[in-house]
């Protein structure tokens, strides 16, 4: 903790016990830090500690070894305040409407009825779900369910969004768009996003920075930096620059996946 | 069917005596209702499941929400109470009507034991798959343990607690009804055994239609009550 960085993660290590396999090392002495306002991406193959990293940060689950911290200060339980997460699946609550799913991080801070609403409204419009305020989750397309999640992500105001390949269920036109509106979204608030995906250029299209994990157990293989200038739009995918990213992730990325199949098939 | 059973009878395609015309059995249920006997009778019932119905929604509930909610009593407890659940409780009857007599008390307890299984493995099993990535989500919004149960797992497991009450419902029926034919002082049970034991058959039909009246409109009324709860 030499220069007071905003995230700081040290020497996590995540080791997964069970009754019956020999342990499995999910991550090894993983460092990285984070800016504040970042937008950075995660990507590796599958099984490298991706969703346990950002369980992590949630303080959803606690490493083996290692320290997080956030703004100097150690995180061991969730932190509402400072981090909310969009999950892979919508978790939605199914019985609430999109307004009450929007609300709830607030009716569990126990802000009164009128300021909730007030605040849900305003992410639900910022997200472009206005007028679907009454529906209920299974009404809504799969796109519109995870933009209610990062509705309600955003409502309890967070400093940092953590994305478990939010848009992973999703097909390809639906993740354009959204990956366009988080764009835009992040452009408008300039959170802190710790982002997942499994999808490249979806990584190069979003990022400041993306960190390329190796095959379990995870840790860093190497750090690209995008300096795509803001604002960003699709535009830029069709530009050499961006396929020269793509492919330079491509290549860092082809053998870890490799590693990460044939552990799988030995498993 | 009414029309139909009402030539089968008048052609004497079948006996009178065994299958009265419907015109008779309505009259017979109209007289019925002018008594005063029968209402002494249907209140009797009607307590039985009430007091029934509670003890077994209460109970299976707090017990379902306990094995539900501790894993290891869960894995203990689920699979015997679902091979219990598969025998004929009915065999316990003699023994609810040793230890509780004949009266009220022994229907009561052999129909909440028949309503309790389905409350409790149906609740057990709904809080026991609530999907655990809204209990991730719920927690990481910030939801304390109280507001994680209320907030999230109740509401969650509710869809599956509700089949489970109405299926309990049939059993407490069924347990009572049951109960008070094969041996019971009063309730519309006895009465239809009394009626059949007279071979007085329009009568027998009059107490069979009242049955079937009283378990449509519990039905409905716990449709409504599921309709309520059950949003999506």
């Amino acid at each position: 903790m030499s220069q007071e960085a905003f995230i700081d993660l040290q020497n996590i290590s995540v080791t997964y016990l069970s009754r019956t396999l020999a342990p499995v090392s999910a991550l090894k002495d993983f460092n990285l830090t984070v800016k504040e306002g970042e937008f950075l991406t995660i990507i590796g193959p599958s099984g490298c500690g991706k969703s346990t990293l950002l369980h992590i940060l949630a303080g959803l689950q606690r490493p083996s070894q290692g320290e997080v911290y956030i703004e100097g200060e150690r995180i061991e339980t969730p932190r509402p305040d400072k981090v909310a997460m969009v999950f892979q699946e919508y978790t939605l609550f199914p019985w609430r409407t999109v307004l009450g799913n929007v609300e709830v991080g607030l009716e569990f801070k126990g802000i009164s009825k009128q300021e909730r609403r007030e605040r849900a409204l305003e992410k639900i419009k910022l997200v472009g779900l206005q007028g679907f305020e009454t529906r209920y989750p299974h009404e809504l397309s799969g796109g519109m369910k995870q933009r209610v999640a990062i509705a309600r992500a955003l409502t309890v105001d967070p400093e940092i969004l953590l994305m478990d390949e939010p848009f992973g269920a999703l097909d390809e036109q639906t993740r354009l768009v959204l990956g366009e509106e988080l764009m835009r979204i992040w452009e408008e608030t300039r959170k802190t996003i710790i982002f997942v995906t499994h999808s490249l250029s979806e990584a190069v299209y979003l990022s400041d920075r993306i960190v390329v994990m190796t095959a379990r157990p995870g840790r860093i293989k190497e750090v690209l930096k995008v300096d795509f200038p803001h604002p960003r739009r699709p535009e830029i995918m069709t530009t050499d620059a961006f396929e020269d990213l793509r492919i330079q992730l491509l290549r860092n990325l082809y053998d870890e996946s490799k590693k990460a199949v044939l552990q799988e098939n030995k498993a | 069917m009414l029309a139909f059973w009402e030539i089968a009878t008048a052609y004497e395609w079948v006996l009178p005596a065994l299958l009265p015309p419907p015109v008779e059995v309505l009259k017979t249920f109209v007289g019925l209702l002018g008594e005063g006997d029968i209402y002494i009778h249907l209140a009797v019932t009607l307590q039985e499941i009430l007091l029934a119905y509670l003890i077994a929604v209460l109970t299976g509930t707090f017990l379902g929400f306990l094995l539900g909610g501790i894993p290891y009593l869960g894995d203990i407890f689920e699979p015997l109470l679902v091979a219990i659940s598969a025998v004929p409780i009915v065999i316990l009857y003699p023994f609810s009507v040793l230890f509780f007599g004949i009266g009220s008390g022994s229907k009561i307890a052999f129909a909440a034991l028949s309503g309790f299984f389905p409350v409790v493995i149906n609740t057990t099993w709904g809080v026991r798959t609530v999907n655990p990535e809204l209990i991730k989500a719920a927690k990481s919004l910030g939801a304390r343990p109280y507001q994680l149960f209320f907030k999230v797992i109740f509401p969650a497991a509710l869809p599956t607690m509700i089949s489970g009450f109405r299926i309990g419902m049939v059993f407490v029926l069924l347990a009572v009804i049951g109960g008070e034919f094969i041996s019971a002082k009063a309730g519309i049970g006895y009465k239809i055994a009394q009626a059949s034991d007279m071979l007085d058959t329009p009568l027998l039909f009059s107490y069979i239609w009242m049955v079937l009246t009283l378990a449509a409109g519990i039905n409905k009324l716990l449709s409504l009550v599921e309709r309520k709860f059950n949003i999506p």
